[in-house]
């Protein structure tokens, strides 16, 4: 659906080309050969609507617009109305072009936003983007005026990053909402609005947003830079910026953060990150982003930074437990037995007498039925996941190990790796160590605490190589840094905070001046 | 974005220094001394490391007259391109034996604690490729790498030093002077110290890291910082393996701090023995000399011809493989390493000589010149 989308638009600029190769680059004086050109252009798109009308009273005139996209009560209202108001008592023969054309837009029409095109190229992008165009007989120039409006949904509480305490808002689609939702945070002059289209058939709208006296210009740059650089059709979410916008694509890691929430946006803002929203994407993107970014909520600002702290390394306890737990049960079982007390050792044989697997495969199917499980539940309608939930507990759990499917440690250490990946506020890290779990599994089964280990140092390696725009991923932590480190993994106290997180070698250092 | 810091910190020289010297080999090193000076050979170790720290400040003095000069740059100056050259070769390939040596014994340690029934083939070539991966990345994550370790090196040490505490038996490191010893049977234990690759790995990291180093005026003072943390480290563990053990139980002993690791009694529901937990420590460590003795092996070598040392990583790959694989067991290891530890050691300590004459001279010729 989507390929055939897009062959008729490829289509459509094809015509545009033979069109624009003849000579016929501009607006012609002639209303009706102009009218011609675009129901030629759009030709069969019941969308596609031209309105004649008589310019107060006296002059040809046409309106053209794609009916989905448009405000019609604005129009009527603002557009048709005055236009075709008779009581003006204008007379164009007097008057010569430059004068017909201003009393056009500053006289007659009631519309905030408005441009005079005279390309076609122009004429037909902004005819695509919801605007108006109005054109006059004998005036070789057309009037391109914002009528946009599609609907939207209310501006409700973000569905991923759910907080106790904190603000309900969440970003929507509508790229113009998001704005004021940032704005209304952050009345600032120096807050900038970067806007670029991308995507040679999409061209979506992609605002960069940055605080022009805190961030660093060469930060700024690269996000521009690597922007201006992306060669692709489409762009239909934030997901794929990011994956074009990655210091290491291959990498499972994510290497910036993205949000719902517009006061995590502004606190990113203030402490010099950029910020990168898509038009029709709930989702703002956070650059650069170090993994203890990771670990971090909005509420963490809220709460006391004793208990911050706390939950910050609750969190990070559980996001490394998801990825060793498995291999370390694994190991200790099948390696090394002597590490067990035999009272306990007795117990765990007694648990798994009449499973029919080695332990590797038990690990590896609860794994796996996890994971399915875990699917399942995201892709099911909300009233069905929970019966599916149900089913899931007691079959995988209950009835699993009385069947001796499966030992019930086994179980118990399953579900405590899969409630750790979800203790960790970021999905995207989460999902990344989950999927980074079965190859350390395999290194387990195959060469006991030492695959582990390795495969620990490997991982460990590769994050400490890893960069986001150049910041290293594991400051400040590794390279350390005893600033950033204050608002790491613990949270220190507000007041402390005094200076901007050094990765980011912001223009001004100390938040006050 | 250029980020801050993209060159090596004092603290993360520190790092690379401490995690490049304390190495798998500290595991048999008390064996060494208790077996050519018994008791004595608390203080055959700690002259040995202020052998090592002599070298250490030559490194140093070379470097530091010629900063963000790399070993190849600094011989060729001295000694011509093509002596500099074939220099550089010669020390790539010791260090290739050197680390192999160290990978055998590592993957010995290996098959003893944790993979009895494991060919070494395998451990080998598992610990080569991680090795070899690590290498592809540039000299800058070496720093990073190192200074995430160091805990992971530092603090399971100390664990295992404070858990032996109560095991001391203080007769036993006495008489501190040893029985019936002349200095010179001291200076040849020290020596018989001194030799065990990890030294030499550590000192030769200080050539992979001054000339790239943000501030290489730092060079002496973390150098003296990283030697404290080395002597505090080693000293520690040699006294009280000495002092559990006594020097006729250390002879016994292939590893006597991982028999070490076993007397320690500290029973963590569920857990009833800690000594695996300190071998999976072991293994960061042993890592982390073998990844600068393979960074030295490769970018002297490239160096000499002047490409990325990244280039070389999965090349050099076989060389240390089949070389670890090449010995018959640990006893014929442990003695080609005492043969190849003092062969390399002469050749070293002569090119430190002739560079720090040569250095002095032309430093005192440049002095000349100005009026």
């Amino acid at each position: 659906m989507a390929r055939k989308k897009a062959r008729s638009n490829v289509k459509q600029t094809d015509q545009l080309n033979t069109m624009l190769k003849q000579g016929e680059r501009e607006v012609d004086p002639n209303l009706s050969i102009n009218i011609n050109k675009l129901e030629s252009l759009f030709n069969g798109d019941s969308d596609f609507t031209v309105r004649p009308f008589k310019l107060i009273g006296k002059y040809p005139a046409a309106i053209i617009y794609l009916n989905s996209i448009v405000d019609k009560k604005g129009i009527n209202q603002d557009i048709l109305k005055p236009l075709m108001n008779q009581q003006s008592g204008y007379s164009f023969e007097t008057l010569n072009f430059e004068q017909i054309k201003t009393v056009i837009y500053e006289e007659l029409i009631y519309q905030t936003q408005g441009s005079e095109e005279t390309k076609w190229t122009s004429i037909i992008d902004h005819i695509l983007r919801g605007y108006t165009i109005v054109l006059v007989d004998q005036v070789k120039l057309a009037f391109a005026l914002d009528t946009f409006d599609v609907a939207e949904r209310s501006i409700s509480q973000p569905e991923s990053e759910q907080v106790v305490r904190g603000p309900r808002d969440g970003f929507i689609e509508s790229l113009s909402t998001n704005i004021s939702l940032i704005r209304f945070r952050l009345p600032v002059s120096s807050l900038r609005i970067k806007s670029l289209n991308i995507g040679q058939l999409t061209q979506s709208k992609v605002a960069v947003f940055y605080l022009d006296s805190i961030v660093n210009p060469s930060l700024l740059e690269s996000v521009i830079d690597r922007l201006n650089q992306i060669k692709t059709d489409r762009i239909l979410d934030a997901g794929y910026l990011e994956e074009h916008l990655r210091d290491a694509p291959k990498s499972p890691f994510p290497q910036i953060q993205y949000t719902e929430r517009p006061d995590v946006v502004v606190g990113n803002l203030l402490e010099g990150r950029v910020v990168i929203i898509v038009d029709g994407s709930p989702f703002g993107l956070i650059a650069p982003a170090t993994i203890t970014q990771f670990l971090h909520t909005p509420e963490d600002y809220n709460e006391h930074f004793l208990i911050s702290s706390a939950t910050r390394v609750i969190r990070l306890i559980s996001l490394v437990l998801s990825l060793i737990m498995p291999s370390l049960y694994l190991a200790a079982i099948s390696f090394h037995p002597e590490l067990i007390p035999t009272r306990f050792a007795i117990a765990i044989t007694t648990g798994r007498t009449g499973v029919p697997f080695p332990l590797f495969l038990e690990i590896f199917i609860m794994e796996i039925a996890m994971e399915i499980l875990r699917e399942a539940t995201i892709r099911m309608p909300k009233q069905v996941g929970a019966a599916l939930s149900i089913v899931g507990v007691l079959v995988v759990g209950q009835a699993a190990v009385e069947a001796g499917f499966v030992s019930p440690l086994t179980v118990v250490i399953i579900a405590l790796t899969t409630i750790g990946s979800f203790a960790t506020p970021s999905y995207n890290i989460a999902i990344a160590l989950r999927l980074l779990r079965f190859p350390m599994l395999a290194m387990t089964t195959i060469l006991g605490l030492y695959g582990f280990m390795i495969s620990w140092i490997i991982i460990s390696n590769h994050l400490l190589s890893l960069r986001s725009f150049g910041v290293p991923y594991l400051q400040p932590l590794s390279p350390g840094n005893w600033n950033d480190l204050k608002d790491a993994i613990i949270r220190t106290p507000l007041r402390w905070l005094k200076y901007r997180p050094d990765a980011l070698n912001t223009k001004h250092r100390q938040r006050l001046k | 974005m250029k980020a801050k810091g993209d060159q090596i910190t004092m603290l993360q020289y520190v790092c690379i220094l401490v995690n490049s010297t304390i190495g798998i080999s500290v595991l048999s090193l008390p064996r060494w001394g208790a077996s050519s000076a018994g008791t004595a050979g608390i203080l055959a170790t700690f002259i040995g490391l202020i052998l090592f720290f002599i070298l250490l400040l030559a490194i140093i003095f070379i470097t530091s007259a010629y900063p963000q000069r790399n070993f190849f740059e600094i011989t060729s100056l001295h000694l011509g391109k093509t002596l500099g050259r074939l220099i550089s070769i010669s020390f790539s390939i010791q260090y290739i034996i050197l680390t192999s040596v160290i990978i055998r014994e590592f993957t010995e340690v290996m098959a003893t604690t944790l993979l009895r029934k494991t060919p070494l083939l395998v451990t080998i070539f598992v610990l080569v490729l991680t090795v070899a991966l690590s290498t592809k990345k540039s000299l800058i994550d070496y720093g990073y790498i190192n200074y995430y370790y160091f805990p992971f090196i530092i603090i399971p040490g100390l664990l295992l030093i404070s858990f032996s505490l109560p095991n001391i038996d203080y007769t036993y490191i006495l008489p501190v002077l040893g029985n019936e010893i002349t200095l010179s049977s001291i200076l040849k234990t020290s020596t018989d110290i001194i030799i065990l690759p990890f030294f030499q790995i550590g000192l030769f990291t200080l050539f992979l890291v001054i000339p790239n180093m943000n501030n290489p005026k730092k060079a002496l003072k973390g150098g003296m910082i990283g030697w404290m943390i080395i002597t505090i480290m080693i000293m520690l563990m040699t006294t009280v393996t000495y002092a559990v053990f006594g020097t006729e139980q250390i002879k016994d002993e292939v590893w006597p701090v991982l028999a070490l690791t076993r007397t320690i009694r500290l029973a963590i529901p569920p857990l009833q023995r800690l000594d695996v937990f300190f071998i999976l420590f072991w293994v960061v460590t042993g890592f982390t000399t073998i990844f600068s003795g393979y960074l030295i092996a490769t970018s002297f070598f490239a160096q000499s011809f002047y490409i990325k040392h990244t280039k070389l990583a999965y090349l050099f790959l076989p060389a240390f493989f089949f070389m670890a694989l090449a010995f018959d067991n640990h006893v014929q290891l442990y003695e080609f390493m005492q043969q190849i530890g003092r062969i390399t050691l002469l050749i070293t300590t002569s090119l430190f000589l002739i560079l720090v004459i040569m250095t002095l001279f032309k430093k005192r010729r440049a002095a000349n010149e100005i009026p």
